[in-house]
Order: structure tokens, then C-alpha cells, then sequence
């Protein structure tokens, strides 16, 4: 391993550490991209990450969610079929409509703008933005915006749909 | 020693979910799927999951699904988040700033539109399933499992309601919008 790979990688580490500390959305990948960045900037030099790299980085990510999916899940979502199926397809097929929107504008390139809009974790977003050597830091920016928009709105949104709840009868 | 055997149990099923992830993610990179790595891991990680757990029920019948089955370390998937974000941030470059700049102000947008969807969604919710306004609003927004899980459960929304259709939606997206954007766009 050399020497710039061990530094973009304490960067990247001391990065996360540093968001961690600073509760920033998805701490471990904008900590890291941002300390990783700056220590890019200041060596000036290009490193080519072995391809081991991001396939191990994929693996972990993918087998996280993988390992997740326990046996009582196809239970939970079977007795919730209707509302998940439904949520999921609005959402996905909007975020997939957006990124479409986005690069036919050509605001964005075609990949970049499907996997930044589509909300599928940003994890798995970026770890397949990286898979297809697409733009990952930009894939990565686009889904922090929605998260800390996400966060921000809330709370407001919460309070919003208290007001549609059905009055409880009292007997 | 009971400590000791349930540590050795625990490394056992990471390594096992870890072996089951690899081999996934090697035979679908070695048929050169497009991102196959990380499609491979899920599922091989669910293959190994449910392989184990078919094992363990066998033969502890009366064992509970929480002693048949642990998920990956936190940190694990920390570490492969870490790496992606050194390699996301090796790449950065000044065009990649000029673009999340220029594409700012129409994703703000996008995602203001996505939320008006999680409040429809949230009020059929509501209205049709009885879901209280929490728990609907936490399960029909966009994303960040993480950061919602956290204020799901302060707030005491219902929690697996909530984490099933986040994690039907992250898989509905690796396992089948991505391969099928794949398919069809080529992208």
C-alpha cells in the first residue's frame, strides 16, 4: 500500500471521526468524502485506488443490507402489503421521473442524475454510483441535500399530519 | 463461558454473512453484472441468512429468531461506508463542485416534490391503514434509515412498520430498479 492511499485513508477516517463528532447526516460517507477530498487537494496528486478497494466497500455495504433482511421481514411486509408496496413504488418511481427530468435538461449525466434522485439508500447509491465509475462524490452531494432537507422539514411535517388523524371516539 | 461461546457464535455468523456476501459479489462481478458486487452481497447475505436460519431451526426448534440470527456489525458497514466515501472524496473534482452547484437549485426542488409524495403518502396512510400520523410520516419518507430509525424511536413511532418498508424500498431499489436501469438504459 502506499504512502498517499494511507493518508487518503486516515483522512478519511479522521474526516468521519470529525462529522461523527458534528452529528452530520450519513456521517461515514460525507466525514470521510470530505476529508479524503481535502487531503486529495493538498497532495495534488491523482491516486489510483486498487480495485480491491471498492469491491470490498461494495461487499460490506451489500452484505449490511442483506443481513438485514431477517426472517420475520417477509411476515411484517406481508401483513403491510398494500401501504409498503404502494409507498415504495411512489417514491422509487418518482425519484427515477426526477433523475430522468434531470438528465433529459441535461443538468446532470444520465447515471449520475438516476442514482442521486433515486432514494434507495445512500450507501448503496453511492457504492453502485462507484461500481459504475460514475461521478460518486456528486451522487453522494445529491443525497445528502435530500437528507438534510428531509431532516430539516420533519418536524413541520410531522405536525402537519397530526391534523389528519381521526378524533378518538371516548365512551 | 457462556459470554465467551455467544462472542465465538457472534464472529462465527459475521464471517459466515461476510463469506456468503463475497461469494455473491464475486460470482456476479465474475459475469460481469454491472454493479454485481454490491448486488451479489445482498444476495448472498440473505441467502446465507435464511440457509442458516432453515439449519438452526432444525436443530434447535425452540431457539428464538434473535438467538438463530444476528445482523452485521454496525461498525462493518461503517467501514465499508468510510470506503466508499475515501474513494468518493479521491475523485472530487472541481467539475464534480461545478455540477452539484449548477444541478443545487433543481434537486431541492426534486426533493420538495418528494416530500409533498411523503405527505399524500402519509395521509393515505392514515386514513386508510389507521397508521398514527408518526409512524406514517417516518415510513413514506424519502430515506436516511439511519438518521430516521434514531427519531422514530425517540419520538415513539412504530418501529417495525417503519423499518420494513425502508428496508423493502432500499431492496426494491438494489435489487430491482438498479438492474432494470441497467437493463433498459444502460446506464
Amino acid at each position: 500500500m502506499n504512502t498517499e492511499l494511507l493518508v487518503l485513508l486516515a483522512a478519511g477516517a479522521g474526516g468521519a471521526a470529525l462529522a461523527r463528532l458534528l452529528r452530520l447526516p450519513m456521517w461515514p460517507i460525507t466525514g470521510s468524502l470530505l476529508g479524503s477530498a481535502a487531503a486529495h487537494v493538498i497532495m495534488a496528486t491523482g491516486t489510483n485506488l486498487p480495485f480491491g478497494f471498492g469491491f470490498t466497500a461494495q461487499v460490506l455495504v451489500g452484505t449490511a443490507v442483506g443481513a438485514s433482511v431477517l426472517p420475520g421481514f417477509a411476515r411484517a411486509i406481508g401483513q403491510l402489503i398494500a401501504p409498503a408496496v404502494t409507498v415504495v413504488a411512489v417514491l422509487v418511481t418518482a425519484g427515477i421521473g426526477a433523475g430522468v427530468v434531470m438528465s433529459h435538461l441535461g443538468i446532470l449525466g444520465q447515471t449520475e442524475a438516476l442514482l442521486g434522485m433515486v432514494p434507495g439508500g445512500v450507501g448503496e447509491m453511492v457504492a453502485a454510483a462507484s461500481a459504475l465509475s460514475a461521478d460518486s462524490a456528486l451522487v453522494a452531494g445529491i443525497h445528502v441535500i435530500r437528507l438534510l432537507l428531509m431532516i430539516w422539514m420533519l418536524p413541520l411535517m410531522i405536525r402537519w399530519a397530526a391534523r389528519w388523524e381521526p378524533p378518538r371516539e371516548h365512551s | 463461558m457462556t459470554g465467551r461461546r455467544g462472542r465465538f457464535r457472534d464472529i462465527l455468523g459475521t464471517l459466515r454473512l461476510l463469506a456468503g456476501g463475497c461469494a455473491g459479489a464475486t460470482a456476479l462481478t465474475l459475469l460481469q453484472m454491472p454493479a454485481g458486487a454490491l448486488i451479489g452481497a445482498v444476495l448472498g447475505a440473505m441467502a446465507v441468512n435464511k440457509l442458516t436460519d432453515e439449519v438452526v431451526r432444525r436443530r434447535r426448534p425452540a431457539a428464538s429468531p434473535g438467538e438463530r440470527l444476528r445482523g452485521l456489525p454496525g461498525w462493518l458497514r461503517v467501514a465499508g461506508q468510510v470506503l466508499l466515501g475515501v474513494m468518493a472524496g479521491a475523485r472530487l473534482s472541481a467539475e464534480t463542485l461545478r455540477l452539484l452547484a449548477v444541478s443545487a437549485v433543481p434537486v431541492v426542488l426534486s426533493v420538495v416534490v418528494l416530500l409533498g409524495l411523503t405527505m399524500l403518502l402519509a395521509r393515505y396512510l392514515i386514513r386508510s391503514h389507521g397508521v398514527d400520523p408518526l409512524t406514517a410520516v417516518m415510513a413514506a419518507a424519502p430515506g436516511g434509515v439511519s438518521e430516521l430509525a434514531i427519531t422514530a424511536q425517540r419520538r415513539g413511532a412504530v418501529m417495525h412498520v417503519v423499518l420494513s418498508i425502508h428496508l423493502l424500498r432500499v431492496l426494491v431499489v438494489v435489487l430491482i430498479a438498479l438492474p432494470l436501469l441497467l437493463l433498459v438504459i444502460g446506464i
